[in-house]
């Protein structure tokens, strides 16, 4: 027996060498992020003005420029595309659909109509500047799914045809709602249409520590998840019988990826692309497990979300394109070019 | 320590009646085939004995308790559960599939332990699955296949083992290897339930309940059951059974 079980145990090296590489290419991404810019900061720079910055001293221009101005662009970035690519992980494990993205219960048209609102309304309505237009946006996407949710609901059993349904019905109707508050006011369409492509520029450090705060609490659950994830690939019907409880997993899962995605699209607007391609490009790296598929969708959706917004912020310099254009001008083809590569990923 | 179906009925969401009261009671140790002609409800109880449907009204209890008090991961430790068409991700290695039968062992947050992988290699093992134990399951034949999900099962390490029409796609050689395990399982003490078309494998079960319209019409020992008239009634067709240590069937 002690002959087998040593046999039976695991090489972990392959595993470790792509989380290593991962991980490296995180960390490089952000330097050049941090480095590059209409004020080049040398690599070596960077890597003193972080040293400095985390003993809580700041000295010269760089400093300045790495800590307050880059940093938390860069890190809130990070942070987005590391929830996106989360959310979109768990939306396509519990839909069993690699079309499945964070967006496909309405939460990107119900974060757009409630920015919408704030953005065209906000001066008169009190209660909705009070809000805010990240509050307006992560309320209605919440209030959206929610929604779709009740309305798909079969006597306590969440079927995932009805499911899709209702989102795609509901986010058509908030989508042309969107539409008409901006249509309504032309003086300020300009500055809707910005927000719901997404962007970084106005992040700041609050913005970085809430969403830093829910992927603490989000990314341990994801991992914990991870076996109740395959299982659901087996079919409802099998998961039941290994024993786990079907519908209340979908619903947990449905209402955490949910809460994740609206934090991420009100504090960076509907970015599209990131929770579609970044879980299958990692499908197609390493396989569906799980185990591997959530820590490195997460490690990857940093890092895309963090070059994508490095080439929005250069590309045209001194102007600026919105984040939700390049991860789509990036990601499509990068991901028709996964598809033609032809591997079995599910 | 039984499996106990009482006095059952059940209805699928379109209103018809699939299973009209039956009572049965299967016992850990017995190997037991469940035939009948098709629509007769055999998958349909097999659903019900293993908890994934519901009875209309009548209970099912195991060790005397209802199945529906059981937590899922309790019952899935008692009751291993081998399905007719088994959905499988293709890019699962067999072993990652073998081993999703750890799952109601396993705590939430836990790996797999060295007993884990023991329990897991020798299911492989003995269902021969260990060889392809690296290959991806969708290039594996069906009864490839259908070996990975048994050795699921029994990596659950249950005591009752449901299997609906196990042997449906396997070749001659298999057929007979499976219902050779199935019969030694038994006789380490599992009771095990399987679902059968071929009349013939019925023959290598302890007892054999025959199910017709969603009612039992016999239940016995394979010499009572396989008998001309008794299967005549049921399937509809004339059968020519050739009594012997183990009846041999054919249709005429």
């Amino acid at each position: 027996m002690q002959r087998t079980v040593a046999r039976a145990a695991p090489a972990p090296s392959p595993r470790w060498s792509v989380r290593t590489a991962s991980i490296t290419g995180l960390v490089t991404v952000l330097a050049a992020a941090l480095a590059v810019g209409s004020v080049a900061v040398p690599p070596g720079e960077v890597i003193g003005a972080v040293a400095r910055g985390l003993q809580g001293r700041l000295d010269g221009a760089a400093d300045v420029i790495v800590w307050q101005v880059r940093a938390p662009r860069v890190l809130l970035a990070a942070v987005t595309g590391a929830a996106l690519a989360l959310a979109g992980t768990a939306y396509q494990a519990v839909f069993r659909n690699p079309l499945a993205d964070p967006y496909l219960l309405g939460a990107a048209s119900g974060a757009g109509f409630g920015a919408a609102l704030a953005l065209v309304h906000g001066a008169t309505w009190a209660w909705l500047g009070a809000l805010g237009v990240g509050g307006a946006a992560f309320a209605v996407a919440v209030a959206t799914v929610v929604t779709v949710v009740l309305l798909a609901r079969r006597g306590g059993r969440l079927p995932i045809v009805s499911l899709i349904l209702a989102g795609v019905v509901l986010g058509s109707s908030l989508s042309a709602a969107t539409s008409f508050v901006m249509l309504a006011d032309r003086e300020r369409t300009a500055g809707v249409l910005a927000w719901l492509l997404g962007s970084f520029a106005f992040a700041g450090w609050r913005d970085v520590a809430m969403l830093t705060a829910c992927l603490v609490l989000a990314v341990p659950a994801a991992m914990a998840a991870r076996r109740a994830f395959d299982l659901l690939l087996l079919g409802e019907t099998s998961a039941r019988q290994l024993g786990l409880p079907v519908e209340r997993f979908k619903w947990t899962v449905v209402l955490g990826a949910t809460l994740l995605t609206a934090a991420a699209v009100s504090v960076a607007g509907v970015i599209g692309f990131v929770g579609l391609i970044v879980p299958h490009a990692v499908r197609l790296a390493v396989g569906p497990e799980h185990r591997e598929l959530v820590p490195l969708s997460v490690l990857w959706g940093a890092a895309f979300m963090v070059a994508a917004d490095l080439v929005a912020r250069t590309a045209l310099s001194p102007a600026e394109l919105p984040v939700g254009i390049v991860t789509a001008l990036v990601g499509g083809p990068f991901f028709l070019a996964l598809l033609r590569g032809g591997r079995e990923a599910w | 320590m039984s499996l106990v179906v009482q006095d059952v009925t059940f209805a699928y969401a379109t209103g018809t009646e699939v299973i009209h009261g039956v009572d049965v009671t299967f016992r850990p140790g017995q190997l037991v085939g469940l035939i009948g002609p098709n629509g007769a409800g055999k998958s349909t109880l097999l659903g019900l004995a293993s908890g994934v449907l519901r009875p209309g009204s009548g209970t099912v209890t195991l060790d005397g308790r209802p199945l529906r008090r059981f937590g899922r991961r309790e019952l899935a430790r008692r009751l291993g559960v081998v399905p007719q068409v088994p959905e499988l991700p293709a890019a699962f290695s067999a072993r990652s599939v073998a081993a999703m039968g750890r799952a109601p062992h396993l705590g939430f947050f836990a790996s797999e332990g060295p007993e884990d992988r023991a329990v897991i290699e020798a299911a492989m093992r003995r269902t021969d699955a260990w060889r392809f134990r690296d290959q991806p399951v969708g290039s594996l034949s069906g009864g490839e296949r259908q070996r990975v999900v048994l050795a699921r099962a029994l990596a659950q390490q249950p005591d009752w083992l449901l299997l609906d029409e196990p042997t449906a796609h396997l070749d001659l050689r298999y057929q007979a290897e499976l219902m050779r395990h199935a019969a030694r399982l038994a006789g380490e003490g599992l009771g095990v339930v399987a679902v059968l078309h071929d009349l013939n494998q019925a023959a290598r079960c302890d007892r054999v309940l025959l199910l017709d319209r969603g009612r039992i019409v016999a239940d016995g020992s394979p010499e009572e059951v396989l008998s001309e008239p008794l299967l005549e009634r049921s399937f509809g067709t004339r059968v020519r059974v050739r009594p012997g240590d183990r009846p041999v069937v054919t249709a005429e």
